[in-house]
């Protein structure tokens, strides 16, 4: 059962409070309504003119119960109000839901003036209306960057303004990532929860059915037979840093399944190939444009027919530009080392021979360059300084990642996975190993440590580690970190190796939106309070049942 | 000079006159006119000759004109009788001032004017009982002496004409004219005091003691109202409404005053306690004289 507890004080001392308070007004009254003795000469005309006039009414009669009771009334309302109630529920007696509304390209549809957002945003308002005051809510704002907009213990008042600072992107929203986000959310609170998509087409059926809580979709819009291009994502190749696979995600929404025929074309009108998918409506698949040249240039990604909404039929994607860089490789001692860095694909080893200036220092000792480091540690101790760690930021959701965590350089050393490996924890090397999380799986880095032990010497894990983050460097320097048009989105973020979305974390990242900058801190003990617009309320009552004993104590009614 | 009287006090009491049109028969030689058929010098009428009859009051031209004898008969000037009943009852002495300093100056003027033209006075003050008369001796310091007793005067508990009345008759006295100085508010009523004065035979001069208050009260909301005389309390809510009905009671009190002093044609005068006595004499006094 929710419990009121009005200032801190729990309601039965409220209650004797107010019962000791009666007793007083009582007694106030009783001296009040005593009236005053005065003599006269005579009662003659007096006593006939009160027999005359005896309490006819009901109200006459009760006139001094009802005013002490008009007393009591204000009493008990300015307490109230000044109590500031406040009903508590166990986390376990609410309801959390979270509103996963659709801010991608479709909803700057418009229709008569008015746009599928702005239906969006209403719809969102009215399904927060329509939840439990003492129920959590929680909103994410769906485009190619899901992020939240309103977090559990943040007060819904401040979602209009939030919405009213967010527009549509002009690239498909990634539905999946912020169902899955959502989900997330939800699994945290441990109880039972409701996503609601708001958008202008159904969940995608093989996301909704993986979600743990139950996904209901309020559409908006006039759903049109539409096939989008939702995302794009260069993938190399592991034996060639230098060339990838471009990953394209399709959608289609429409009453019928049909064939949908993407085709790539770069900067200089070449044709890179087209691939067909046939899509059933509400279905999300990938087309994958192969042995594409990581050279920087520019891909325009189209799908091959007009249907209902062209702004999703075409995409400008910049491949990475992953030149081989010069690394200086002086400082390294072990010459395993400098031959295993002289065969990778991704760096030129320089000496005093070579032109040109240094991309890369690598040493196998500690430092602080200005370039990025790889750093090995050659004393066979762990590191395990801490450093301070540079966000180098792409997608925002990387940006809002806590940098406290293991894998980040600060705090202790994570234990060896085998008897020779490590987790290798340095300076800059933390941003790159960031920016490897950051990129998708497919480059995982296996974290190895390198010592002067002989027996790690000729690990073999020597070398992978060592093309693998010679690569990861290259490919951190040369991925495109630009606006948000130019660098996608991937539907397996949900995937993210041991990053969990916590309550903590979501409070962060919605620090991050493009809010209001009016959030403060709020306390999170679980309160619903009545807000500002019961005190409100209350004190008007009071101030009224004042005015009504003030005039009736002018009119003689009461004295 | 005493607080209540002064040397304009007297000075008025010299203008005023109080003229009985009958006298009751059997008083001393004074200025009222009385139906004793004396030997004054104002011709009044002819009688047939009765032996025994003075024969120096024989009108002889009448006889040698007519041949009967006839007496002449002239206006014997004599006393009038005037009682002032002064209420000295409770009520009379609760306000500040209090009406009794108006009573007790009104019956000194009635005294004054009487005494000036040789009337007999008889102070009667009363209350809850009829206290002992007090007759003004003759002359000047009579009326001096008639102030300072009715200056002396103390409340005398709760009006009671009834009571007060019926006393009256233990004591023998000349019928003549009656002053009654109060509020009249007596407890019993109105009609208790019309009861009370049916046997009084004499000429009547009502003289009410009345106050801005009595119809325009100042009470509002919860009061309870004490009287002073009786004591007995009454607790109301004094509303507009209230206040109204108490304004219609007082206003029919008052009529029905004016209406019994009619009846019984007397002079009635309704003298207020707030405003000098000399100024209101002409209630009473037209033209300087109080015709009874």
């Amino acid at each position: 059962m929710p419990s009121l507890v009005l200032n801190g004080f729990p309601l039965w001392a409220v209650l004797s409070l107010i019962g000791g308070s009666a007793i007083l007004l009582g007694l106030l009254h009783c001296l009040r309504v005593r009236p005053l003795r005065v003599p006269v000469v005579t009662t003659l005309f007096w006593h006939d003119a009160a027999q005359q006039a005896q309490a006819a009414t009901l109200h006459k009669r009760f006139r001094h119960p009802l005013t002490y009771m008009l007393l009591l009334a204000i009493c008990l309302l300015l307490t109230l109000a000044l109590g500031d109630p406040v009903v508590s529920y166990d986390d376990a007696q609410r309801s959390w839901n979270v509103i996963v509304v659709d801010a991608g390209v479709s909803m700057n549809t418009h229709v008569k003036e008015r746009s599928w957002w702005n239906e969006a945003r209403t719809a969102t308002l009215s399904q927060i209306g329509q939840l439990p005051v003492h129920s959590r809510v929680a909103v994410i704002v769906c485009d190619p960057f899901p992020r939240i907009a309103l977090a559990f213990d943040e007060p819904r008042e401040w979602l209009p303004l939030r919405l009213d600072a967010i527009q549509p992107a002009n690239m498909p929203a990634d539905r999946a990532a912020a169902l899955r986000m959502a989900d997330d959310l939800i699994q945290q609170s441990a109880s039972a929860g409701e996503i609601i998509l708001v958008s202008s087409h159904a969940a995608p059926t093989r996301v909704a059915e993986t979600m743990t809580a139950q996904v209901r979709t309020v559409l908006v819009g006039n759903p049109v037979d539409n096939a989008a291009i939702l995302s794009a994502v260069f993938a190399g190749l592991d034996n060639d840093p230098q060339r990838g696979n471009v990953v394209v995600r399709l959608g289609y929404w429409g009453k019928a399944a049909r064939n949908v025929q993407v085709k790539c074309r770069n900067d200089r009108g070449d044709d890179l190939g087209s691939k067909a998918l046939r899509l059933s409506p509400g279905e999300e698949d990938a087309v994958v444009i192969e042995n594409v040249p990581a050279d920087g240039s520019t891909l325009t990604i189209t799908l091959d027919q007009e249907d209902g909404l062209h702004l999703d039929n075409q995409l400008i994607f910049q491949l990475p530009s992953r030149p081989r860089r010069n690394a200086s490789v002086d400082n390294i001692r072990n010459p395993q080392l400098r031959a295993l860095l002289d065969g990778s694909g991704a760096i030129r080893v320089i000496d005093s021979n070579t032109t040109g200036p240094a991309e890369l220092l690598i040493s196998d000792a500690l430092s602080h360059p200005t370039l990025p480091t790889l750093s090995i540690a050659a004393s066979g101790k762990l590191i395990d300084r801490p450093h301070l760690v540079t966000a180098v930021g792409n997608a925002s959701l990387v940006a809002d990642l806590e940098f406290g965590g293991d894998m980040t350089g600060i705090g202790p050393a994570l234990e060896l996975a085998d008897r020779d490996t490590a987790c290798l924890m340095a300076g800059e090397y933390c941003v790159a190993a960031m920016n490897l999380q950051a990129i998708p799986p497919y480059l995982r880095l296996s974290p190895v440590l390198l010592s002067d032990d002989a027996s790690v010497r000729n690990h073999p894990a020597l070398a992978v580690f060592l093309t693998r983050s010679a690569r990861a460097l290259a490919g951190w320097q040369s991925a495109v970190v630009q606006p948000a048009d130019r660098v996608m989105s991937d539907p397996r973020w949900s995937d993210r190796a041991g990053i969990h979305v916590s309550a903590s974390m979501t409070t962060r990242l919605s620090s991050n939106t493009a809010g209001t900058q009016d959030e403060r801190p709020i306390s999170t003990s679980g309160k619903a309070g009545f807000g500002w617009r019961w005190f409100q309320t209350i004190i008007m009552l009071a101030v009224v049942a004042a005015g009504v004993e003030a005039v009736l104590h002018v009119r003689a009614r009461i004295p | 000079m005493s607080r209540l009287f002064d040397d304009e006090f007297l000075r008025t009491a010299a203008r005023l006159r109080i003229l009985a049109q009958q006298v009751p028969p059997g008083g001393p030689r004074a200025e009222q006119r009385s139906p004793d058929r004396g030997t004054g010098l104002e011709f009044r009428d002819f009688r047939s000759y009765v032996p025994g009859d003075d024969l120096r009051r024989v009108d002889w031209n009448a006889y040698r004109r007519s041949g009967r004898l006839f007496l002449r008969l002239f206006n014997e000037p004599e006393t009038l009788a005037v009682h002032v009943f002064v209420d000295v009852s409770q009520s009379m002495f609760l306000e500040a001032p209090p009406r009794a300093n108006t009573a007790r100056q009104l019956a000194g003027l009635i005294v004054a004017v009487a005494m000036g033209q040789a009337d007999r006075v008889t102070i009667w003050s009363f209350g809850a009982r009829l206290n002992r008369p007090w007759i003004v001796p003759n002359g000047q310091a009579g009326v001096h002496m008639a102030f300072k007793y009715l200056e002396d005067l103390e409340p005398l508990g709760q009006t009671d004409f009834t009571a007060v009345f019926q006393a009256l008759h233990a004591y023998p006295r000349r019928k003549g004219l009656v002053v009654i100085i109060s509020d009249f508010f007596d407890s019993r009523g109105i009609a208790a005091i019309f009861d009370a004065l049916r046997p009084v035979q004499d000429r009547l001069v009502l003289a009410q003691l009345v106050r801005g208050v009595d119809a325009d009260p100042p009470h509002q909301g919860e009061v309870t109202l004490v009287d002073c005389e009786t004591q007995a309390e009454t607790e109301l809510q004094i509303t507009p409404d209230v206040l109204q009905r108490y304004q219609a009671n007082y206003r029919t009190f008052c009529d029905t005053m004016l209406q019994y002093a009619a009846q019984r044609r007397a002079a009635h005068a309704r003298i207020d306690a707030d405003v000098p006595v000399l100024t209101q004499v002409e209630q009473l006094f037209t033209l300087g004289v109080l015709g009874v």
